[in-house]
């Protein structure tokens, strides 16, 4: 008796076929999974960090807006930072909202990443800037008072 | 039926290989990443900063300087001239040193305010008229620079070396009344000066704001028989005293505190205190009365003097713009 009765060659090879196939796609799929969920993460560690520093430089400006003795047209206060004009390969937005804090969000991702502000100077809500070489201002808002805005440039 | 001598076999695992290949590829650029945001996070402070308030600081201090000296030294001169000629020297020598570190910073002189110094070096009794009038207005009129909460007089010291009062009924007294009600006690600041023992003296401010009273006193120990009272600065001696400064309550008893707009002010009991002193008020129609006029009558005289000069000052970095008003007046209770 042959080992081999009943067995059909085409459909060894299919069911062969089949399995492989379902096995490396379900590797595929893993592996790419596995390398968006890194780039999320570090998309989301690097805008903290350039939040901080955006922060911080706020910071710097509004000592020397509290330091001057003079306010509004008759100061001039700016200070400048670059930083990478992408994150992990996606180009990132920051904006200071109504409630004080900085919001950096990436493009095309669903990243969005919040550093609280604390300032004794007003902080133009809805000011933006996108990534590269960033510049915080004081704009003078009236012949006494002026907000901090953040710009590109 | 297979071909197994064929030897194009596994072109499944092929493509997955070069699938999983360029994933890991990506994987590497995203790592790339990861290690330049440790590099970011560890970037420091922007160059030249804190060196603008630093700086800033240390103007502030020059101009403050030349602003005493003049007033000492040149007042029957050109006594802003002075002050801006020098202004300008500070201004390039700095601006010539800074350069090497990449900074570029610029001093300009931009306005002043008239002052009136009154003083007396004679190391005598505080009184005048050759010692028959103890108790004297010094000056009235004198208006704040900025209402409410600004300042009219600054470094106003006194150089005692002898104080005779052992209690505070007889004791030499300043008195700063609001000019709208000279006579009352109404809206007043009064501070007296005793000495307790022979190496204490004794402060003690009454404040007087529409009606209500509340006073602070202090008492400062020192090994030396002279005594050296910042009335302005709130120290005796070096040391601070409660009752020249904001006491513990939080209330406010800085020179003049609660003494209206504009106000005068009187020495009462002059002769219980002898030594030096000097003050110097804001000059917007002060009136000095006639017998503290003459310099060199060896009793309390008066001469003109710069009350505070207002510099524009510029610290430009290549990260880094500030430009601001800075108004230096040496010596004021700090509010």
């Amino acid at each position: 008796m042959r080992r081999d009765r009943a067995v059909s060659m085409s459909l060894n090879y299919t069911m062969t076929l089949a399995i492989a196939t379902i096995l490396v796609t379900g590797l595929l799929i893993a592996s790419t999974n596995f390398v968006e969920n890194q780039r999320e993460d570090v998309i989301r560690d690097e805008l903290a960090v350039i939040g901080q520093q955006v922060a911080s430089d706020l910071a710097r400006a509004d000592r020397l807006v509290t330091a001057a003795d003079s306010n509004g047209s008759n100061l001039t206060v700016s200070v400048n930072q670059t930083f990478p004009e992408r994150v992990a390969g996606s180009t990132y937005h920051m904006s200071i909202d109504s409630s004080d804090n900085l919001v950096l969000t990436a493009a095309g991702l669903d990243v969005r990443v919040t550093v609280g502000l604390v300032v004794q100077t007003e902080l133009e809500t809805n000011s933006s800037a996108y990534g590269g070489p960033v510049r915080i201002v004081y704009v003078s808002t009236g012949a006494d008072s002026g907000t901090l805005e953040v710009q590109n440039g | 039926m297979a071909d197994l001598r064929c030897r194009n076999r596994g072109q499944i695992i092929l493509v997955t290989a070069f699938a999983l290949a360029v994933t890991f590829v990506a994987l590497a650029l995203i790592v790339n990443s990861a290690i330049f945001t440790e590099n970011l996070a560890s970037r420091g402070e922007i160059a030249g900063s804190d060196d603008a308030l630093s700086m800033r600081a240390m103007v502030e201090n020059n101009v403050g300087r030349s602003i005493e000296t003049a007033n000492r030294l040149n007042y029957s001169g050109d006594l802003s001239g002075t002050v801006e000629q020098s202004i300008r020297n500070v201004s390039t020598q700095t601006e010539f040193q800074q350069s090497t570190t990449g900074a570029l910073v610029n001093v300009t002189y931009e306005s002043h305010r008239d002052g009136t110094r009154i003083t007396q070096n004679s190391s005598s009794q505080l009184t005048f008229e050759a010692g028959t009038k103890s108790d004297y207005v010094v000056v009235r009129d004198v208006s704040r620079v900025d209402t409410p909460g600004g300042n009219g007089t600054r470094a106003f010291r006194i150089d005692a070396s002898e104080i005779t009062a052992t209690d505070n009924d007889s004791a030499f007294e300043v008195k700063v009344n609001a000019t709208t009600d000279p006579t009352g006690n109404e809206d007043s600041w009064r501070m007296q000066v005793w000495n307790s023992t022979d190496t204490q003296v004794s402060i003690k401010t009454i404040r007087n704001d529409s009606g209500t009273t509340t006073s602070e006193q202090c008492t400062v120990d020192t090994n030396s028989s002279s005594f050296n009272i910042d009335v302005t600065g709130g120290t005796v001696n070096g040391q601070p005293c409660n009752a020249l400064r904001t006491a513990p309550s939080g209330e406010n008893f800085r020179f003049a505190s609660g003494a209206g707009d504009s106000y005068d002010i009187y020495f009462r009991n002059a002769d219980m205190i002898a030594g030096n002193f000097s003050m110097v008020v804001h000059d917007d129609g002060v009136t000095v009365p006639d017998t503290i006029s003459s310099i060199g009558a060896g009793n309390p005289y008066n001469t003109t003097a710069l009350y505070d000069v207002t510099v524009r000052y510029t610290y430009d970095t290549q990260n880094m713009g500030y430009e601001t008003d800075i108004r230096v007046a040496p010596g004021e209770p700090n509010a």
